[in-house]
């Protein structure tokens, strides 16, 4: 099931990058993959503009992050669409944010969930 | 950057949004989404391309005053949000002192969006630059001289930026 427009969440700044590396470490994506894949596994709750990850994408290539290539996604197509990869200094990157989200997550929650959590 | 090698990357970012649009289009239409409408939803959901590649052209470092997002309409997502009143082209102008406009270009904007922006001391330096730059040019003295001034004097006041409706 979708959610309506009204519940969805605007994302929080800095993490497109990790959730766009994180996509790729299923393996080499095209922007509009990449769109569809948030889309589809945050059941639309995160609003992801697809014109935003364009930035986002040259940002991480720029960066050493990611690497680009234009290639057909088979044999049938002849139309071209520019394929992300991730490096291994993308791939350690994630690692670095993955940690720091968590931390931040957990620290949220100790102040949202005290008694919880103690 | 030579010349060349920037005109690769702008080809290359402008065939890349192409084929986000024409997949996306495609899905729509697929989906059942009559044509004219897939394409318009596809350019909503992507959001607007001009902004988009200014922001990427920042990524790359070659953004400046004049091209700076600050001046063109947020995004179309208002676009898209109210089509019945549609997006109005907006021309934006920068008034360096009175008399002298510099055209920074067309963007479709709507009401919400089309505010004007205060410029910041180092834009109106750089316009400032600009102008003087221009005055020194024989060409730009002799379209003065034979003009004599008169129609390309604005009314308004000092400096600032101008927005006018398109004609």
């Amino acid at each position: 099931m979708t959610n309506e427009p009204q519940d969805r969440v605007e994302l929080i700044q800095g993490t497109l990058d990790m959730l766009i590396l994180r996509t790729l470490l299923f393996g080499p994506a095209h922007g509009h993959q990449i769109a569809k894949h948030l889309q589809r596994t945050t059941d639309n709750v995160l609003q992801v503009e697809h014109g935003s990850l364009y930035p986002a994408l040259h940002r991480l290539e720029r960066k050493g992050w990611v690497v680009s290539k234009w290639e057909t996604p088979d044999k049938e197509q002849k139309r071209e669409f520019k394929y992300y990869r991730l490096t291994p200094a993308g791939r350690k990157q994630l690692a670095t944010e993955e940690s720091k989200w968590k931390q931040m997550a957990a620290a949220i929650a100790r102040v949202m969930w005290p008694a919880e959590e103690s | 950057m030579p010349w060349w090698r920037r005109a690769r990357l702008e080809a290359d970012l402008d065939r890349e949004l192409r084929a986000h649009l024409e997949l996306e289009a495609e899905e729509l239409r697929d989906s059942g989404v009559p044509e004219r409408e897939a394409a318009f939803a596809a350019q909503c959901a992507l959001g607007n391309t001009t902004v988009i590649k200014e922001e990427v052209r920042t990524m790359w470092g070659w953004t400046n005053a004049l091209r700076s997002p600050r001046y063109t309409s947020k995004s179309s997502t208002t676009f898209c949000d109210s089509p019945a009143t549609g997006p109005k082209p907006v021309a934006y102008s920068v008034t360096v002192s009175p008399g002298d406009t510099v055209s920074t270009g067309w963007e479709f904007a709507s009401n919400r969006s089309a505010s004007p922006v205060p410029l910041r001391n180092d834009e109106i330096n750089l316009l400032r630059r600009h102008r003087q730059q221009l005055r020194r040019h024989p060409a730009h003295r002799h379209r003065h001289s034979s003009h004599a001034g008169g129609q390309r004097r604005s009314a308004g006041g000092g400096g600032g930026i101008r927005q006018a409706a398109a004609p």
